[in-house]
Order: structure tokens, then sequence, then C-alpha cells
């Protein structure tokens, strides 16, 4: 059967289709191909009636071309439709089976939605993930591919979340296919896959990481560096790659010889920190390698930097000092990070044993620095800042006591040092004597600063989160006039944690300070009603009482439901009646503390305080 | 009482979003009380809600194939997810349930129920004893000339696109053609509709119009081969109204007939003691006409027939309708309702028991696996050379070995090394068919069976399948869904 003939002809009758059959008669191109027809129609009676067909689209009248063109197209179709052709023509090759045990029965409501996240960009993506993993949807073997391409993710949170996944719900399976996805010059996908094939297969792997970290691209580099760590034998290569010409390349390498910690590897640290250019990279490294003798030679080269400083002029004084605020920075533990003076918020601050191990020679370092004449000034501030947190974290006595001599009139940022260290080594009363007296011109940068390290002392103190607002200062460990000095200076927040017994002048300092905005939702009035109830202010229920009335609240709020509890019994009434007004938007919350209240058992009633709380609060969940 | 697991709990619910929250409920320990009754035929319980009185629910299965679902929640959805998650509970830790008796509420229920029931089957049974329902004549004679009107409009459009040509259709052509569609909503062909809308769909595209042409070309002449068949029909009956409708052809349902169960019963059209096996499923959006369509793929572990299931769900409703899922288990029908249709004809049941799936059924499904690949692909040629037919017929073939040819083609092979050359575009899915064969046992490509749907490739002029599912001695390998 010709059917390459008949293939021809469609070809026409698409022509024609697209351009109108207003235009087929006598249209050329068919008539070419009818003599053919004719004559396979000799042998074949279908090829016959085409070919009449055919004849009547050529010679239709434009009325009647539309219905003679669709005769011939249906005719030709159906015709096509019967040799449909099913042999391929070519070498058979037996297909690779990686023999992957996982089933096929996740039923497709609960699968679909899984490969849709896979396979679509959009908000919200990571939730859904979460949770179709924690539904182990994705132990299905359709699932599988989806979840290793989708390491190449562009969110790096889903991607990091495949990858857990990929560990730990799938392991060994996945070997197959991530090796064969993976592409050593390829982005931050590739990068993963290479760490996982090497978690999952271990030093089987070992070539491919090798072939990663001498050819691939950087981000490749980066990943195969980073497993290097373990094994000695890598050390020449990783010496090696931490000269690479890529920062990313060189940091990963140092990071990897701190793990390794051969001498080598501790010299080659060692030699980047004396190195401008390398000098940033190697700090953390250095820090995770924690070797007391590395340690040892950076505490010499401080000493050796300080004298270089001191010597030096212009030009080379700045880079003296750069050297020796590296050096310091060593000293300190793995993941410190210290900032600029004004995000003090985001200072962290670890000790290191290697560190502490060496702590006389810490201080000799650090005694000579802060000693050294005209050292303290503003440019080493930075250096100075790093020397006193060491001494902080340090907390020997001989530490404290130089970190009180700090001279605090050179920089405000000595007046938390200095206090710091007073804590520790003075009484309570030797504490306020010496310290209060900066709080007496309150809007002086001094006083500020002052009472910013104390509410920073008391945070630390307190074991709960700050979201509490019924936290106090331990009254053991200050002095009981503290409270006053911070009445006199306005500052609220400190007089509500010092505030534990009746006292008029607290009394009516926190009571005037619920000003007309004041509101159960603000951290500050929660603060200062708490304070109330805590010194036995009597008025202090009616004072809630009158909040709540003003306005609604998200009645679930710890805080919000605490001051509630704190009222005697007589109130539940009143507060069953205001639950029932209009503008209250979510009454059953309110209504639940009130039967919480009036649940309440006689002796624990009785208690009250914490306890009370507890009780209640326990109720409420 | 069914062996109640995970997947027949998930066949129960009416969608995705009450399997989550049922989950969630057991997850979240909300139901503090949960009982079972001696006879294994109510389970019960309480379950916590946001309110002060925990809700009721049970789940009674005094009538096998269907449970009843009984909650107090404000609920409307039935099963709720507190009967789901009651559910949940037992099919993970059956243990947990105390035996108890039954609350006299639902035993109260359960007599109600079961009057009503006795009260309905007498009505029926004098319902029976009368005549089947009578046609009104002039009614049906008034709908047809309706019909008539309307496949006249189409055909009328149809030559005119012709005539014009496809590439002279532009924006203005297209909305005619829209509004065109619009109103034949009111000639009762809602099937010749929805073929005109598909072809709107493929002129539609704004993108790579030149590639759809081979399918708008075969869609012109599908509606033709639609406009004279149904106007010889048509004018049959509207001569003779007392004729019954055809049924030897799936005319009836391409012009938009949606058969009612008593019409299929009253042709006879039914099966008993069917036991099916769902081999494959796929759930779409057909936007020609505006609905979502669960389709199932079954083998009749009798006769090896393929049957389809096809549910369809309207876009504007589709919210409060049950979505069907894949299903793991077998169903069991005393009575199997057929429609008229080709070589996979669409089914339907009522009443459904299920068992679970045994390696001997699986044995069975390869037994009743078509062996020779001449023979099949001479009935699949000769259903598609019609141009009404269903293109797309499905067929489960036995196959000797699973290869490749030239690197880039997979295909099947048969015992007497016949092929059938595979294709992953047939029906759509995010997954790769052909990456997950990659990731089979060897012993899995060869000698099983696998369920393929067949299509003819217009470019190519190659007749060529796409595999759904594998079957082997132990298990069903779903490709696709």
């Amino acid at each position: 059967m010709s059917v390459e003939l008949l293939q021809d002809l469609q070809q026409e009758v698409r022509r024609l289709f697209i351009a109108g059959s207003a235009l087929a008669q006598g249209d050329l191109r068919i008539a070419k191909l009818q003599p053919q027809l004719k004559q396979l129609g000799e042998s074949a009676p279908v090829f016959n009636r085409i070919a009449e067909a055919s004849d009547a689209v050529l010679s239709a009248s434009r009325e009647d071309s539309a219905v003679k063109l669709l005769e011939l197209a249906t005719l030709l179709s159906a015709v096509l439709h019967t040799q449909g052709k099913t042999e391929t023509v070519g070498e058979l090759q037996s297909i690779q089976s990686e023999s992957i045990d996982l089933p096929t029965d996740m039923p497709y409501r609960r699968l679909k939605p899984l490969l849709d996240i896979l396979s679509t960009k959009g908000q919200g993506r990571l939730e859904q993930l979460r949770q179709a993993v924690q539904d182990g949807v994705h132990l299905d073997l359709r699932a599988l591919p989806m979840m290793c391409s989708a390491l190449d993710e562009t969110f790096p949170e889903i991607a990091e979340l495949v990858a857990e996944t990929i560990r730990t719900g799938y392991g060994d399976s996945a070997l197959p296919l991530l090796r064969r996805q993976i592409n050593l010059q390829g982005g931050k996908g590739d990068a993963r896959r290479l760490l996982l094939i090497e978690r999952l297969a271990g030093s089987e792997a070992e070539s491919l990481v090798l072939d990663a970290a001498e050819n691939g691209s950087v981000d490749l580099k980066i990943a195969a560096i980073s497993t290097l760590g373990e094994y000695a034998q890598h050390e020449s290569l990783l010496l090696e790659m931490s000269r690479e010409k890529r920062k990313e390349v060189r940091q990963a390498a140092f990071d990897s010889l701190a793990s390794l910690g051969t001498d080598a590897a501790l010299n080659r640290l060692f030699e980047a920190l004396t190195s401008s250019k390398d000098r940033e990279l190697a700090i953390e490294p250095i820090r995770i390698a924690n070797s007391t003798a590395l340690i040892q030679r950076i505490i010499q080269l401080a000493e050796q930097s300080l004298e270089t400083y001191m010597r030096s002029e212009g030009k080379e004084r700045g880079a003296a000092i750069e050297q020796l605020n590296a050096e310091l920075l060593c000293l300190h533990g793995s993941g410190t990070v210290v900032s600029n003076r004004n995000s003090y918020w985001h200072r962290r601050i670890n000790s290191s044993r290697a560190s502490e191990a060496l702590s006389d020679a810490v201080y000799a370092v650090v005694h000579k620095l802060l000693t050294t004449r005209d050292f303290i000034a503003p440019e080493t501030e930075m250096v100075v800042e790093n020397a006193a947190e060491l001494l902080l974290t340090m907390n020997t006595e001989q530490g404290n006591r130089l970190l009180l001599e700090l001279p605090q009139e050179k920089s405000i940022v000595f007046i938390g040092f200095r206090f710091r260290a007073a804590y520790r080594l003075m009484s309570p009363a030797e504490l306020f004597r010496a310290f209060a007296p900066m709080l007496e011109t309150p809007s002086s940068n001094a006083a500020r600063e002052l009472l910013h390290v104390i509410e920073q002392l008391v945070s630390e103190q307190t074991d709960s989160s700050d979201m509490d607002a019924s936290t106090t200062a331990l009254a053991e460990c200050w002095d009981s006039r503290w409270i006053h000095a911070f009445v006199k200076a306005d500052a609220a927040l400190l007089v509500t944690q010092f505030a534990h017994k009746p006292d008029r002048v607290v009394t009516e300092y926190l009571t005037s300070s619920l000003g007309k905005n004041a509101s159960l939702n603000r951290h500050i009035d929660q603060r200062i009603l708490f304070a109330l109830y805590r010194i036995g202010y009597k008025d202090t229920p009616e004072l809630v009482f009158g909040l709540l009335e003003r306005r609604y609240y998200y009645y679930n709020d710890d805080n919000i439901q605490q001051l509630i509890a704190l009222m005697p019994r007589s109130y539940i009434p009143r507060l069953r009646e205001l639950a029932l007004k209009p503008n209250v938007a979510r009454p059953e919350e309110l209504i639940a503390i009130a039967d919480a209240m009036e649940a309440a058992p006689a002796e624990i009633i009785e208690e009250s305080g914490p306890s009370l709380w507890r009780w209640i609060r326990n109720k409420l969940s | 009482m069914n062996t109640i697991t995970e997947a027949y709990v998930d066949s129960l619910a009416p969608n995705a979003g009450a399997i989550k929250n049922g989950r969630d409920l057991v997850r979240k320990n909300s139901f503090p009380v949960r009982c079972i009754t001696v006879d294994h035929t109510l389970l019960f319980g309480e379950c916590k809600g946001s309110g002060k009185e925990p809700y009721r629910c049970s789940i009674d299965f005094i009538q096998e194939g269907s449970p009843v679902f009984r909650c107090t929640c404000p609920s409307r959805q039935f099963p709720c997810k507190h009967t789901l998650g009651l559910l949940y509970a037992y099919a993970s830790s059956s243990s947990s349930f105390e035996t108890s008796d039954i609350p006299a509420e639902i035993a109260d229920k359960r007599d109600k129920a079961e009057k009503r029931e006795e009260k309905k089957q007498a009505v029926e049974k004098e319902g029976a004893a009368k005549a089947p329902r009578k046609v009104n004549k002039s009614a049906l004679v008034k709908k047809i000339t309706a019909q008539l009107e309307g496949i006249a409009i189409l055909e009328k459009l149809v030559l005119q696109v012709v005539h014009n040509g496809l590439g002279s259709i532009d924006k203005k052509m297209v909305q005619l053609i829209e509004e065109q569609a619009k109103q034949l909503g009111n000639y009762y062909i809602p099937g010749a509709q929805a073929a005109l809308r598909e072809l709107l769909l493929l002129l539609r595209e704004d993108g790579d119009r030149e590639a759809n042409y081979g399918y708008a070309i075969e869609q012109l002449i599908y509606l033709q081969a639609l406009v004279k068949k149904s106007r010889t029909y048509l004018e049959q009956r509207a001569e003779q109204p007392d004729l019954p409708m055809e049924t030897d052809s799936t005319l009836e349902e391409l012009l938009g007939h949606a058969w009612q169960l008593a019409e299929l019963r009253e042709l006879g059209r039914t099966k008993p003691n069917t036991e099916l096996l769902q081999l494959a499923f796929l759930s779409y959006a057909d936007h020609a006409s505006n609905e979502f369509v669960d389709h199932g793929w079954w083998i009749d572990l009798e006769d090896g027939t393929i049957r389809v299931t096809r549910h369809m769900r309207p876009f504007r409703a589709a919210k409060q309708m049950k979505e069907e899922d894949s299903l793991f288990s077998i169903v069991q029908t005393d009575e199997l309702l057929i429609y008229p249709g080709e070589l996979n004809a669409r089914v339907r049941w009522e009443h459904a028991r299920f068992r679970e799936i045994g390696e001997a059924d699986y044995h069975r499904v390869k037994q009743l696996a078509i062996a020779s690949y001449p023979d099949v692909i001479k009935k699949v040629k000769n259903q598609i050379k019609n141009p009404l037919s269903d293109k797309m017929p499905a067929a489960l073939v036995a196959f000797q070995s699973i290869e490749r040819v030239n690197d880039d083609t997979y295909i099947l092979r048969d015992a007497q090394n016949k092929q059938i050359p595979l294709a992953t575009n047939l029906l759509e899915a995010p997954h790769q068919p052909h990456v997950i064969l990659g990731l089979l046992q060897p012993e899995e490509l060869r000698n099983q069976a696998a369920l393929i749907v067949f299509r003819h490739e217009l470019e190519s002029g190659r007749l060529v399948a796409q595999i759904m599912s594998i079957v082997t001695d132990r298990r069903l390998i779903r490709l696709l869904y």
C-alpha cells in the first residue's frame, strides 16, 4: 500500500483547508497526483474511491467545495488511520533498570499535589511540601525523579528541604538518579547533589568528589572541598585549593583544613592570618581548629603587632591595627560575631576552649594592650572593644579588675564593660554607690548607656522569654535603692522590673506612667500593671478592668490572660457582663477565662500568685 | 464489615481537604471516645470540637456496600472530617476501640432508616408493575426538530470555516464561532456544542496555531461526520418517535444525551456479579464542556474487557461533588451498568463491595492480556478509522520485553517480536513515565502485561501507545496515577 502517496495527498488537503476550499477548484498539485492514484486503484479499490473524491474536489463549484473537500479529507483520514506504522527499524537495546524499591501506591489526590509543588513556581509551596513529606507522600516511585530534580530549585529553603528528604526518605535509592543528573559544571543544585552523593555513598564517591574539587565549577568546588576535611590523605589537595584564585574556594579550603587539624593545615592557617588577602577568611577556621599551639603562636603574633603599631606611622598604622584586630578575633570562640557597636543586639560572643586553656597568656597580651600609653584612642576603638569582650568572656578576677579600670571618659562603651565587671566584683551596695551617681543627669549619654546595660543584665538574669511581661530582677542581687534612682531617671521598664514591695513613690510613678493611650496590648503597660499587682496597689484590678472596657482584645495572649486572672473573684461576674458587650471580638475567650477563674479550687486560690496562674493557664490551653 | 484500610477511607472522602482534616484530627488525638459494636457493624465515638460539647459521630455498616455517616457537627459534607477521622483512627489502631453496645439514638435511626427503605421498596414494586415510562410523543418530536435545527446551524458553520480556510480565521471569526457555540445551547445538543468548543480551543491558541492545524482538520472532519450521521438518525426518529434510542453506536452520547441508569436497565445493558480491578486513573479539566473528569480504566476479571468509568463534575458545581481517586481494592458489584460504547465502554454501578487484591488476581489479569500485537492493532485500527469513534482506545497487552530502539524510541515487544512504539505525550502528567521505567526491577520489564492507550500520530503516520500501568505477578505498577 503506497502510504507515501496518500501522505502527499494529505499534505495538499491540509494546504487547502488552511487556504480555504473556495480555492480548491482545479488545484494543480492535487491534479498531479491523480494519475498515480488511478493506477494504484487498479489493484486496490480504496485508491479508486480516493481518486474519485479528489476529482470531486477538483471539479466542485465554490458552493460545493467545502462539502467535497470534507468528504475527501474524511476518506483519506480513515484510510491513513488504518496504515499507522508500528515497527521501528533499528537495533534493540535493553533498558537499564536500577531496581529501586519503592511502590506506586499513592492515590492521585495525594500524589498530584506533591508533583505540582515540584513542577511549578509560586508562593506557599514550602509549607505544602513540608506537610506532604510529613505525610509520606514522597515515598512513591513516581515522585523520586522529580524530587531529585527539585534540588535545582531557586528557593533555597525548598531546595534544602528536598535535600534533607532525599537523604532521610530515599537514602541509597536516590543514588542512581543523582549520579545520572549531576553536572560538575553546574550551580547550587548540583553542589547539593554532590553533597548528597558523598553523604550516601561515602568512600565510593571519592573519585567524583576529587574530580569536582579539581575540575568543577566554583559551586561544585566549594561543595567538594567541604567534604575533604575528614581524611589526612587529602591534605595536599586542600593546601592547593587554599591558594586558588577565587575567594569562596579558598574559604572552603580553610574551613576543611581547620577540620583536618594537621600540622601542615594549621601552619597554612597561620600563614593565611598574616596575609592581608586571606586574613579575614582565616579567622573562623582558626577558631574552629581549637588548637592551643596555634592560639599560642597567635598571641605572640599579637604582641608583635602591638609593637609594630606603636612604632609605625600613617598608612602602616592602619594596616597594623587591622592585623591586630584579626588576631584578637581569633581568640574568641567559633561563631562569635562582633559587629558594629550600634547593633549590639546582633552581637554574639562565644568562648574558646583553647583560649581558656591559655587564659594567663591571653590576659597578659590584653593587659599590655590596655595599659600601653595612648593605645586607647578612637582609631583603636574596635580592637579595644574586642579585647574587653575577651576579658568579659573569660571572667577571671584579674580580668574583671582590669576592665573596671577602663577609662570611661575615653568611650561611652566602656561604661558597659566596667559595670559588668563591677557587678561581678562588688557587693550590691558598693555597686550602687559606684554607679548610681551617673543617673543623676538622666539625659546624659553616660546615664543612657548605663540604663541600657542594666536592662541587658536583668534580661540575661531572667530565664523566661522577652515576651513575658511579669519578669523581675532578682531582688537579692541588687541594692534596694536602685528603684528610686530609676524613678528619678524616668526609666519605666527598669522600675517595673525592680518593683518588689509597696512604695508610695514607686506607685505614684507607675500609675502616672500609664498614660492616656495605655492599652493592654502595649508591652510597657502590661509590665506596669504586673508591677502594680506585685507591690500590692489595691486599685490595680480596677485599672485593668478599665482598659478592658475601653476596647476589644485578642484574649489568648498570655500576658493579658494573666493580668485578668490576677483579679479577685468579685470581678468574675463583671467579666461575664463585659463579654456580652457588642464590641468584644472574641467573647468566648473572655468567658473561658472567667470560667477558669471560677473553677479554681479553694486551696489554689489561697496560695494565689504563680500557682494560681499556672492552674488557670493549664485550664485554658 | 470490610477491612478498613487507609486507602479505603481515602476513597470515601469527598475531596483532598477532607482527607487532610480527617488525618489532622487523629494526629491531634481528638478522639477520646472510640467504640465498636460487638457485631462490628457500627463504629462510633466522640470528637473534641471547638465548642463545649464534643461531636458525636458514627459510621454504620449495617448495609455493607453503603456505609451511613452520622455526625452532630454542623458541616453539610458527608462524610465530614470527624467521621473520616474516626475511620482513620480505626484503620491505624483498631485495638484502641472499645467494644460497646449500640447507643440508643443510633439504634433509633437505624429503625427509621429500615422503615423508610421498606416503604420505598413497596412503592417501587408498585411502580414496576406499571408499564415503563410513557414517552410524550409531541414533546419528543419538538425536541428532535430543535436538534435538527441545531445540527443545521453547526453544519453551516463548519462549511463556512472550511470554505474560507483556517488561515483566514481572525479574532472576529473566533468571536462569531463563540457566539454560535453559545447559541447551540438552546438546541438540546450539548455534545455537539462541546465538540464545537473543542474546535474553538484549537483555533484560539495564540501561540502555535500552525501546529494545531492538523488537529483542527480532524475536528472539522469529526464535526461533519457528526452532522451527517445525526441528521439521518434524527430524521428517522422524527418520523417514528416510538423507535428505541440508538445503542449500537455512541451517537446519542456524542449528541449529548446523558444515559439514565433506568434507561440502561430497560435496555438490558447490565451485567451481574462483576469483579473489576482498577488499572489506572486520571483526572483532568475539560475546557470544552467546562467540567472536571475523573477517568478510571478497569479490567473485568471475568472476561478481560477493559471498562472505563467517567465521572463528570461541572466546574460550577465541582465543590459539592465527590472527587474520585485511584482505587487499590477490587470492586464487586451485583449489577454493572454498561453504556453504549466501543472497545472500552463506559460503566457505572450503584452498590459495590470492596475486597483486597491478592497475587491470584494479578495472575488472572496477566492471563487476560492480549498476547498478539497484530490482533490488538487490527481491532484498534478498525475502531479509529471511523471518524466518530473514540480515538484513544485502551487495551491490556502482554509483552515479552520493553526495550529501546535507536537510543530514543521505547517499544513494547510481544512473543512474536512484533512491536508497538511508545509515546509519553498522549496523557498529561508532570512526571516522566519512561524515567520511571528505568527505576524498576529488571524482571518487571520482561514477560508482564501493560495497560496501554493508543493513538494515531498524524505527523509521523505511526500508531503509538502510552503505558499507563504494568501488571506483574506481584504488583501493579502505576506509571500514570
